[in-house]
């Protein structure tokens, strides 16, 4: 926390402080609270009982050591909540829950749930991969915004649709990966960002094909303004993947962000950023790609 | 067959790789023995194409990279992304296809899981498999056998015989001499930047012990145990 640049004091009071606040809040907002409290009370407690953090307590220390400190930690945990039950005159909440506090030391909890979210893109790793496992719940954001601009008749909402199913794509690119993963492939530094802008023009047109296809029958008579802006989209994508290889190995340095945010407002800088971009990728990715 | 020659690498004012030449022919099993920061990784990154460096690099087939199957000590995966995943685009990095992955998942891994979730010892195995699908003819092997368990060991060790067997040209490092004793036709020794020594399979047990009585001397009786 000291490193983060917070005294540990003034952390600890401030946070006693928004409990507190958040505590009056809810006992004032519901008359349930005090179960409600009482379950919060008791998640926390139980991620205690995570397994292989009890695994390695069991393993440091005796058994009726290890048992007398996971009782302590457990009323610790619990004794905010307990004093604020206490305060409120809920004596036998705070007695149920000292008890249920010292019960969950028996709990184990397995916490490593592996569960892989399916992903369309599985058969071209990485980017568009790892980016839908990360960002898949906007996609349906942005098609309902899609179908709401259509009920509306809102065109410029349909747009702006469009535009976020592209702005998150470009947050694929903004990852950089280990130079391994760019070493690894028998391609010239050309052929590797060729391959990579395929992929991403065309992904990202499969993420926002449903977009295109109803602006663009619904819309009819918009579609060169919807052309327009997906012809931005695309270029904008391109500006990001090439300054992400302009960069590489680094993350995107700021002057070429701030350069790609310009852009945002005058889309015509593009064309002159796109080509430096791509010259400085190939000469960044020949150290690696050099054939 | 890869020839280095005076190849030399500094790191600003420090050399790392001091005129070093070697020569490592096909068919056969290299074990590179050093102590830490003796310069095994940096040489290898060297001979891969991943580091910059003064002197030759010469080999039958150029690019080697196209041809090497480079595994790292600690090799990196990214956070949502399956074994499977990581072994197809490995493969796919070097222009083809693989389907039946399942079948040639020798260590029994779970590929369908996030390879991020994976134990040392498991993202090892997983890099390994990735790098050998990879059909490649020069292997280099940086600690192939830390952290894994015993039948993995068993397994690697078979897999570099079956590398041998196969004429491909294995180049190992490992702090375990006894796993490069049973795999390795030679063994160098690297220290401060250069090949100190050249051994051959019948020299391996006199420099064990060698190695054994100028680290040790006396400090086990010390412990008075």
């Amino acid at each position: 926390m000291q490193d983060s640049g917070f005294n540990p004091l003034l952390a600890l009071g401030l946070s006693l402080a928004v409990f507190g606040l958040l505590s009056i809040y809810l006992f004032y907002k519901t008359p349930y609270a005090v179960y409600v409290y009482l379950l919060i009370s008791l998640f926390f407690t139980a991620t205690l009982s995570e397994e292989k953090r009890n695994e390695w307590l069991e393993y440091c220390f005796r058994k009726a050591d290890y048992k007398k400190l996971r009782i302590v930690e457990n009323s610790l945990a619990a004794l905010p909540f307990l004093l604020f039950l206490i305060v409120r005159s809920y004596f036998w909440f705070a007695l149920l829950l000292e008890i249920l506090s010292v019960l969950l030391v028996l709990l184990r909890l397995k916490t490593t749930v592996h569960f892989t979210l399916p992903t369309p893109f599985y058969k071209r790793p990485f980017e568009f991969t790892v980016g839908f496992r990360n960002t898949f719940f906007l996609f349906p954001v942005a098609y309902l915004l899609t179908a709401i601009s259509i009920m509306a008749g809102n065109f410029n909402l349909g747009i702006f649709s469009l535009l976020l199913s592209f702005l998150v794509v470009l947050t694929y690119f903004t990852k950089v990966e280990s130079e391994n993963y760019v070493w690894v492939y028998n391609l010239s530094a050309g052929g590797f960002l060729w391959k990579k802008l395929r992929m991403a023009l065309l992904f990202a047109t499969l993420l926002a094909l449903p977009i295109i296809l109803s602006l663009g029958i619904y819309f009819y008579s918009d579609i060169l303004y919807l052309l327009l802006f997906l012809l931005l989209g695309y270029v904008y994508l391109i500006g990001m993947v090439l300054g992400k290889y302009a960069s590489f190995p680094e993350r995107l340095s700021l002057p070429k962000s701030i350069l790609l945010g310009i852009c945002i407002v005058f889309p015509q800088g593009l064309l002159i950023l796109v080509p430096i971009f791509y010259k400085q990728s190939v000469s960044r990715l020949n150290r690696l790609l050099q054939r | 067959m890869i020839k280095i020659e005076n190849l030399t690498k500094r790191f600003g004012k420090k050399t790392v790789l001091n005129q070093l030449s070697v020569a490592f022919e096909t068919g056969k099993v290299y074990g590179i023995v050093g102590e830490n920061g003796a310069g095994k990784t940096t040489l290898f990154r060297c001979i891969a194409g991943l580091e910059s460096f003064d002197g030759n690099i010469i080999a039958d087939k150029l690019p080697i990279k196209d041809y090497l199957g480079l595994l790292l000590t600690e090799p990196f995966f990214f956070s949502k992304i399956t074994g499977k995943e990581y072994i197809r685009l490995l493969c796919q990095a070097r222009g083809f296809q693989i389907t039946d992955i399942d079948d040639r998942n020798i260590f029994d891994l779970p590929l369908n899981q996030y390879a991020s979730t994976y134990s040392t010892g498991m993202k090892k195995k997983l890099a390994l498999t990735a790098v050998l699908l990879q059909k490649n003819e020069i292997f280099i092997l940086d600690e192939p056998f830390n952290g894994v368990d015993i039948q993995s060991n068993i397994i690697i060790t078979e897999i570099i015989h079956k590398l041998k067997e196969t004429r491909k040209t294995t180049i190992i490092s490992s702090h375990i001499f006894s796993t490069l004793k049973v795999t390795c036709d030679e063994i160098y020794v690297l220290k401060d930047g250069t090949l100190t020594r050249h051994l051959h399979r019948e020299e391996f047990t006199d420099f064990e012990i060698e190695m054994k009585e100028m680290l040790m001397g006396n400090k086990i009786e010390v412990l008075g145990l």
